[in-house]
């Protein structure tokens, strides 16, 4: 299941309809064809965690139209898949679960609410996805909101804070 | 069908209750509480049941929440929305409703995260 969700979901399914970002010392490659050390190290420990987030992002995907008790529409398949995507590029294997909640406009919402981060991702189909990141930490400053399409770099950084800010915790105990 | 506006019936301090899903309730460890997903306040056309409408029938929040066992219900007020540009419009479902009301407009993350923010529990399961 793991390498059969990898490759689909990597290799083949998206690897021609996307140009590798050029800065390839900072950013690891996403969407295109993966460099063999990637392959062998952090993403098959990371599919771990975000494995276990499949039967509740299907779970949402059937929902039908008016689901909410109003007249939301019925949750996109295709929302669900991207939402899966975007889980499987970005988190670490120890990267804390998400809060996966469907949305009254018909996509599918991952949220953190942890370690003095909110962090929110909004998907409504494939390359639809607003981001809503806030560091209570430094009040002072505005929340963060972007919309991601394929370029899930913005998305990183913050997985990147909200999972290390965790074993800084964990050092400091 | 006539296209409805915000003809400003509805005053800035009524209060607007929404139901809210069960898997809206979220729970944030940041401040050790159970509150709304901004997810509940995407839709664009965001169904409400305007008070002030319940109190002149009669009746009261419960009324939104008749048949909707699990649910849970915030309240926000009209000015809040009209803050962030939406309007809010009367929209009665006749018979059953006379309160219903739309609340109209793109719910960008920082709109939707307005109202979740200013919304507070009328009822939480």
């Amino acid at each position: 299941m793991v390498a059969d969700a990898d490759r689909s979901f990597t290799d083949e399914t998206y690897s021609g309809d996307v140009e590798e970002p050029g800065s390839a010392e900072i950013y690891r490659p996403r969407f295109g064809r993966k460099r063999a050390s990637d392959q062998a190290g952090s993403s098959a420990a990371s599919a771990l965690a975000w494995e276990s987030l499949v039967p509740n992002v299907l779970k949402l995907t059937s929902l039908k139209q008016g689901w909410d008790g109003y007249n939301a529409p019925a949750i996109r398949w295709d929302a669900g898949l991207f939402a899966l995507i975007v889980l499987q590029q970005t988190m670490r294997p120890d990267t804390p679960l998400p809060q996966v909640v469907p949305s009254s406009a018909g996509g599918i919402q991952l949220e953190w609410h942890e370690r003095n981060i909110d962090l929110e991702l909004h998907i409504t189909g494939p390359y639809e996805c607003e981001v809503w990141y806030e560091d209570h930490r430094d009040p002072d400053e505005p929340p963060i909101s972007d919309e991601v399409t394929n370029d899930f770099s913005s998305i990183q950084e913050c997985i990147d804070e909200l999972t290390s800010r965790g074993a800084r915790i964990a050092n400091a105990v | 069908m006539p296209c409805k506006t915000d003809d400003g019936s509805i005053a800035d301090d009524a209060g607007l209750l929404r139901r809210i899903h069960p898997s809206h309730v979220v729970d944030d460890h940041n401040f050790g509480e159970r509150r709304a997903s901004s997810a509940a306040f995407k839709d664009p056309k965001l169904s409400v049941d305007a008070e002030p409408i319940l109190a002149e029938d009669g009746l009261d929040w419960s009324f939104t929440l008749e048949g909707y066992e699990g649910y849970s219900l915030a309240r926000f007020l009209a000015g809040v929305a009209r803050e962030k540009n939406l309007s809010v419009v009367h929209d009665p479902i006749r018979p059953d409703n006379r309160a219903h009301t739309l609340v109209v407009g793109k719910k960008t993350p920082a709109i939707a995260h307005h109202l979740r923010d200013r919304a507070e529990w009328v009822h939480l399961d």
